[in-house]
């Protein structure tokens, strides 16, 4: 009875929490974050379809790339809206890309500009075959501090999955 | 003295400074260039363009193989066809960038790799429809892909090769870029330090020469305070503020301060500058002095008294190290011996002054005697004389002559020196006193067997206003030399005026010997006379040109001369004369008069026996009848007691002198009160002779007379003849009228008559009544005054004898007198109204 009430309490909280309307993926998944709290996600992870991303705040950049030809507007969500609906209290994050890459992800470094977590390129959600599902994207043209290698070697297409580090 | 070397300021080292200065500047702007220049490139290297290339290669090698091993699991049942497909899509992301991204475009020019992407792309395009159709054909077709897949690792290995060679050449460019900045950089620090050690060694010299330098000026610095403190005038040094820094032993010597005394106090209380010098240095302030001055200072002692001092002071340094040298002069001194100076000055002009008066005094005193030996000697030659002794006579007169016209020279000049001949200025009659002076020299002419001719004013306007005498004096000079220096040749004066309004030429042209052309410039100077053969041939004191010159030049016209040597010589005067117009008519009945005079009755007071007998003897000789009376006293008594024509009076007379006698014969009221007086005297000053006028004298003769000065004055003298006695003098009426101008003069005449009625009227109560008025005797002398200067003559005779009468105090004859004024009162104003009127100045011509 107690048990049934907590999960009650918790349902609740989680429905009136911004980005937590929807807890489960009615379409196809398109990035899970593991490592989280057991306690608060079952199993410790959070599966996301490309509306309930959306639903975090959608943002956009408009910037070339030098994998790509020409200037592009991507839309997607910010990583830190991510990390604070999450209430992500890890230091680092690992992004792991469907290709097999992966690379550490200092929380702190994401900021209210970048990275963003791309879903649609020119208004076209981004396949695998098209560096999709998620790719994350940071403004290169706006600054020479965007164009490092550090900065590249984040830029992670075909994102599926973020790993919380402890 | 040695020049003090300002420390590093020398101009070698100020250029060497200044040369280092602009290649350290230069350098700096390079190396911040290049920094820049590196910086940009390490920029450039920091953002990446390439992610790593090499690893994206190597993954597409790797995702072929993961999708390989993918379909083989498939096939083999181990794996499932999502994981093909997913495989499929990992891969083709990777193509796609391989292909279209920019990070490869340097890679894209080899043509290995973009044949091999081609091939690869082509692959992939081919299996899309197996990828994306139905579960079953892709299943069924496992076999054929995978093998397909497996053809195409041969290009993913190309592509990874010549990706290798493309970036192993880009990243040796980077390198060698790299390089090339730093070594410029290197070479530019190199640079820069040799600069830095090359400014240090120029700096170590300037310290080094600085050092020299400062040693020298230490040395020079001493010297100079030696040669201040042994120096023999005051130097004061002061400060910028005025507050004296030092003070060497002359500045002790001269304001009695010790050094350590004054060392810190004002210099101003020292020195203050003249009164009326401006304020260069005030308390407390610096001194006001840009460079360097003189000044008059008055200094003070340490005892308290003040003297005069010259203060050159001179500014040295600027700013908080300006230094104010002063050296002080005492001048007292010096002003003594300038007070000195000018006394010993003022002495010497005062003395030269008591020489010119006891010259002027010696040629009168002279002149005396002399006139008494010039008349005897005239005299003697009318007597029965034998020939020798005629001979003798003349050489007698002739020395006489010469001797006085050396008197009159000397006089002449020490009197325009003086100042004392006043240029009075009268209406003269060029051609008329031209002529006179021609008459005057014509036995002379005749004598040397010359010829004179003279040429008046073509125009007929010889009427000027001028000093009669002066001018007289100047063609007198002149014509004289003409004929001294010409023998059997000719003269000839012209006169013409160079312009309707002057100035006017008079030349003197002569056919004589002439003056050389070395000696024309020194002709006019005094005590001039030229060659030996000349003063042989005439004898002067060669003053006469002297005279002529300064005559001249206080006419303020110009003298030239032009001769040649044997051929003659011309005199110029140029004189800028008021032109009047054509002398009236009035001047030509004058003469007539003269020529027709009738012998008259004379009295000569004169207590010089020569003199008289000179003056009777030339009167007899003329016709006239004389008599004598020797002092003022009997010639009063004649005079009252008969009537005579003329009176001659010698001004110098003991007891009662000329002016005197004139007085009382004039106003005595008899017989001959009313006769013209002339004044005899040797008095010649212009001064002089304006007094005798105002003593009542007609005219003035001065000594000597002789005849035709004797003959001139009885001529111009308004006679009182019956028939020609006019009772005003039309001469006068007319040059005033020429003074004033017809009509200021007309009326003028008009007030003058008005008034003269009226106190004539109050005369005639004055005369009855036992005591005048002394208004009324004032009035009366006044009106005396008024009448002389508008020639009512007779009027004026009678006041003055009303007015001595009134001063003795004798009433007795008032009804004479009073008959006598009313009838002199009416002839007058009859003349005045009978006057034709002055002539106007357009009818002059």
């Amino acid at each position: 009875m107690l048990k049934q009430m907590i999960l009650v309490c918790v349902a609740l909280i989680l429905l009136v929490t911004p980005g937590f309307g929807q807890t489960q993926p009615k379409g196809p998944v398109i990035l899970t974050v593991t490592g989280l709290d057991e306690a608060a996600f079952p199993g410790g992870q959070m599966a996301y379809d490309r509306e309930m991303l959306a639903a975090l705040g959608e943002a956009s950049i408009t910037t070339s790339s030098i994998w790509t030809e020409g200037t592009h507007v991507f839309d997607g969500v910010r990583l830190i809206d991510l990390i604070r609906a999450l209430k992500i209290d890890a230091p680092v994050l690992r992004l792991h890309a469907l290709n097999k890459y992966s690379v550490e992800f200092p929380v702190t470094e994401a900021t209210q500009v970048a990275p963003l977590l791309a879903f649609a390129m020119d208004g076209v959600p981004m396949s695998v075959r098209d560096k999709g599902p998620v790719w994350v994207i940071y403004p290169y043209d706006s600054s020479a501090a965007y164009r490092t290698d550090q900065i590249f070697s984040r830029s992670i297409w075909q994102l599926d999955r973020i790993e919380l580090l402890r | 003295m040695t020049e003090i070397r300002k420390l590093g300021f020398l101009p070698l080292n100020r250029l060497r400074v200044a040369v280092a200065g602009i290649i350290l500047l230069a350098v700096a702007i390079s190396i911040a260039v290049l920094s820049v220049d590196v910086m940009r490139q390490i920029d450039k290297e920091s953002e990446s363009r390439t992610d790593n290339a090499q690893w994206a290669l190597s993954q597409l090698e790797l995702e072929l193989m993961q999708l390989i091993l993918a379909l083989d699991d498939a096939r083999n049942g181990a794996g499932s066809l999502d994981d093909v497909r997913l495989r499929y899509d990992v891969l083709f992301s990777r193509v796609a960038i391989l292909r279209d991204g920019k990070v490869f475009a340097g890679l894209r020019d080899q043509p290995g790799y973009t044949q091999s992407i081609a091939q690869i792309s082509d692959f992939m395009q081919a299996q899309l429809a197996l990828i994306d159709g139905p579960d079953q054909a892709l299943r069924t077709n496992l076999a054929a892909f995978s093998s397909d897949a497996r053809r195409i690792t041969e290009q993913t290995r190309s592509i990874a090769l010549s990706a290798v060679r493309v970036i192993a050449v880009a990243s040796d460019r980077k390198r060698a870029d790299i390089a090339r900045t730093l070594i410029l950089t290197g070479l530019m620090s190199a640079t820069l330090v040799a600069l830095l050690v090359g400014l240090l060694i120029l700096l170590m010299q300037l310290y080094r020469d600085n050092r020299r330098t400062a040693a020298e000026n230490l040395e020079t610095l001493s010297r100079l305070d030696k040669i201040v403190a042994t120096a023999m005038e005051a130097i004061i040094t002061s400060d910028s503020r005025g507050r004296i820094v030092d003070f060497n032993a002359a500045a002790c010597a001269t304001l009695g301060f010790s050094r350590d005394e004054v060392v810190g106090t004002d210099l101003a209380d020292l020195v203050t500058p003249s009164p009326d010098a401006t304020t260069h240095f005030l308390k407390g302030k610096p001194p006001e002095i840009r460079a360097s001055r003189r000044l008059r200072v008055v200094a003070r002692r340490k005892e308290g008294d003040d003297f005069p001092a010259e203060m050159a002071i001179s500014r040295t340094g600027d700013g908080d190290h300006t230094l104010f040298v002063a050296f002080l002069r005492d001048l007292s001194g010096q002003l003594a011996a300038e007070q000195a100076l000018t006394l010993a000055r003022d002495e010497a002009l005062a003395g030269e002054k008591a020489k010119a008066d006891l010259l002027v005094v010696m040629s009168h005193e002279i002149r005396t005697p002399l006139n008494g030996m010039i008349g005897t000697i005239e005299l003697l030659d009318t007597t029965d004389l034998q020939p020798h002794q005629r001979e003798y006579l003349r050489i007698m007169a002739a020395s006489g002559r010469l001797l006085m016209h050396h008197v009159n020279d000397v006089l002449d000049i020490a009197r325009l020196d003086s100042g004392r001949a006043p240029f009075t200025p009268t209406p003269i009659d060029l051609v008329a006193l031209v002529q006179e002076v021609m008459e005057n020299q014509g036995p002379a002419s005749q004598a040397n067997g010359n010829t004179m001719r003279f040429c008046g004013p073509t125009d007929g306007r010889s009427l000027v206003e001028c000093d009669g005498a002066q001018l007289r004096q100047i063609l007198l000079n002149l014509l004289g030399n003409a004929v001294k220096f010409t023998q059997n040749g000719h003269i000839a004066v012209e006169i013409r005026h160079l312009s309707d309004t002057g100035p006017t030429e008079i030349s003197i042209s002569d056919t004589g010997i002439g003056i050389p052309k070395a000696d024309l410039d020194r002709i006019f100077d005094d005590f001039v006379t030229l060659d030996v053969s000349y003063a042989r041939r005439a004898s002067g004191t060669g003053l006469g040109l002297g005279i002529v010159k300064r005559l001249v030049g206080r006419m303020d016209g110009n003298l030239t001369v032009e001769s040649e040597e044997g051929r003659g010589s011309t005199f110029r005067i140029h004189l800028p004369l008021p032109i009047l117009g054509v002398p009236p008519q009035i001047a030509e009945n004058h003469r007539r008069i003269t020529e027709n005079a009738s012998p008259l009755v004379v009295l000569v007071v004169e207590d010089n026996d020569f003199n008289r007998l000179i003056v009777r003897e030339m009167l007899l000789k003329e016709g006239h009848e004389v008599h004598e009376a020797h002092d003022g006293e009997e010639g009063i008594a004649m005079a009252a007691a008969q009537r005579f024509d003329l009176i001659l009076m010698d001004i110098s007379m003991p007891r009662i002198d000329g002016l005197q006698a004139a007085a009382a014969i004039q106003a005595g009221g008899g017989a001959s009160a009313h006769a013209p007086i002339a004044a005899m005297t040797a008095h010649a000053l212009a001064d002089e002779v304006a007094r005798f006028r105002a003593g009542g004298m007609a005219q003035v003769l001065v000594k000597p007379i002789t005849r035709d000065a004797l003959r001139t004055v009885l001529a111009g003298l308004p006679l009182l003849q019956p028939g020609q006695t006019g009772p005003i003098d039309r001469v006068i009426l007319m040059s005033l009228g020429q003074d004033l101008g017809a009509k200021r003069a007309g009326e003028l005449v008009k007030r003058f008559m008005a008034e003269t009625r009226d106190i004539v009227a109050r005369i005639a109560t004055g005369l009855v009544s036992a005591a005048p008025d002394q208004a009324l005797i004032r009035d009366l002398h006044r009106l005396q005054g008024s009448a002389a200067m508008f020639g009512a003559r007779a009027l004026q005779t009678h006041l003055a004898t009303i007015e001595t009468a009134w001063k003795l105090g004798s009433t007795q004859d008032a009804e004479t007198l009073l008959a006598d004024l009313q009838r002199v009162w009416h002839a007058t104003e009859h003349s005045f109204q009978e006057f034709e009127g002055f002539p106007q100045p357009s009818s002059l011509r």
